[in-house]
């Protein structure tokens, strides 16, 4: 068989066995990666730092306390249940994974809506740009029945350009289910 | 001469080898068709999931100035949608919504916006762009969208006549399709 038909086979096979799918393309100037599997599907598109600060100062929030919000590593979240299963999950329960070195890695955990409040909170920040940046991000936790979906931004905490892997843990009518979606990278 | 040969039976090898992974590419893709999500969304599923529970009272201004509470409602099947201006699908699903209320407007079924921590001067640009003309409330703490349990925006609820919570469809849906409303219809 030749080089290239190896290839071609290859390819068609990593295709057809893959239970889930790792995109990685340009979609309104962002990278995008996404996860499908059982109808459920994670769209995470990158959001870069100047796009998050201009949506927060649109909601009222000052240009520092936006530029806090850019700096984090926010990227766009679409969880869609397309599948027949009842799908749940909590984002405290999800890892964002940093390789430290070759032996090393650690983990951390994604800001969810209480670590912003309370962030806020020790700010002052008024109750209304408070609360739209509250409802704007991906719930913490989330049931999805059929047909269910969601858009929301998710905030990583890491700084621009750092790159990590994604683990991602589910319930499929109770079950759990595990992923870790990889070379995720925060934009410039 | 036997080299030629050779390179033609290679040829042929590679062009059955080729077919064979062509059919199997085909087959594979029929079956991922037939179980499609997409062809299980239009198989007869209502975009409604049943929920059971008392819906919370509230007392809420609409935004030109009038003041609403659920159990104004009482009597009558209502649908309650939560929803933000700078949320895309509550955008989306707007102009369905307001062609649901044409339909069911003369039927004794009635319907509520709840825009969660937004007021009148952030609300009166977006009915510009998307005009409605059921009322438009505003939960400008956003503590009525907590105490009915909402997590994300959109989220709309179905309240039976007796004020309990009967159906919710988390995300945005087509709000005119008659598969929708005909189980609103049926709860009077």
């Amino acid at each position: 068989m030749s080089l290239c038909m190896k290839k071609i086979v290859l390819y068609m096979v990593l295709i057809f066995t893959a239970s889930t799918l790792y995109a990685d393309v340009n979609d309104n100037d962002g990278k995008v990666w996404l996860w499908e599997e059982h109808g459920v599907s994670l769209k995470f598109t990158q959001l870069t730092p100047l796009q998050s600060e201009a949506f927060f100062i649109g909601r009222g929030f000052s240009a520092e306390n936006a530029a806090v919000v850019g700096s984090s590593c926010m990227f766009q979240g679409i969880f869609r249940n397309d599948g027949a299963k009842t799908v749940e999950y909590n984002l405290t329960e999800w890892k964002v994974i940093q390789q430290q070195n070759l032996q090393s890695q650690y983990s951390k955990q994604i800001l969810v809506r209480n670590y912003w409040d309370k962030k806020w909170d020790l700010l002052d920040i008024p109750d209304s740009p408070k609360i739209a940046f509250r409802w704007s991000l991906i719930p913490t936790q989330q049931q999805f029945e059929p047909e269910d979906y969601n858009w929301g931004m998710i905030s990583f905490g890491l700084q621009p350009s750092e790159s990590f892997d994604l683990d991602v843990t589910l319930y499929l009518n109770g079950s759990k289910l595990q992923t870790t979606i990889l070379a995720m990278e925060c934009a410039k | 001469m036997s080299k030629v040969r050779s390179r033609v039976n290679s040829a042929e090898a590679d062009g059955l080898l080729i077919m064979k992974v062509s059919l199997l590419m085909l087959s594979l893709l029929i079956m991922q068709l037939i179980s499609s999500p997409l062809l299980a969304k239009e198989s007869g599923r209502s975009g409604l999931t049943k929920i059971d529970g008392v819906a919370p009272e509230f007392e809420l201004l609409d935004f030109e100035g009038e003041t609403h509470h659920l159990s104004d409602y009482r009597g009558e099947p209502l649908i309650v949608n939560f929803w933000a201006t700078w949320c895309p699908p509550c955008r989306a699903e707007m102009p369905s919504m307001q062609r649901a209320w044409e339909k069911i407007r003369e039927e004794g079924i009635a319907m509520l916006a709840i825009n969660v921590g937004e007021n009148e001067d952030m609300i009166f640009p977006f009915t510009a762009e998307y005009p409605v003309e059921f009322p438009l409330l505003m939960d400008l703490d956003s503590k009525v969208t907590q105490q009915w349990k909402v997590r994300g925006l959109p989220t709309t609820i179905v309240v039976d006549p007796a004020g309990r919570m009967v159906y919710r469809a988390v995300g945005g849906r087509e709000w005119d399709s008659d598969k929708i409303l005909d189980l609103v219809r049926a709860l009077k």
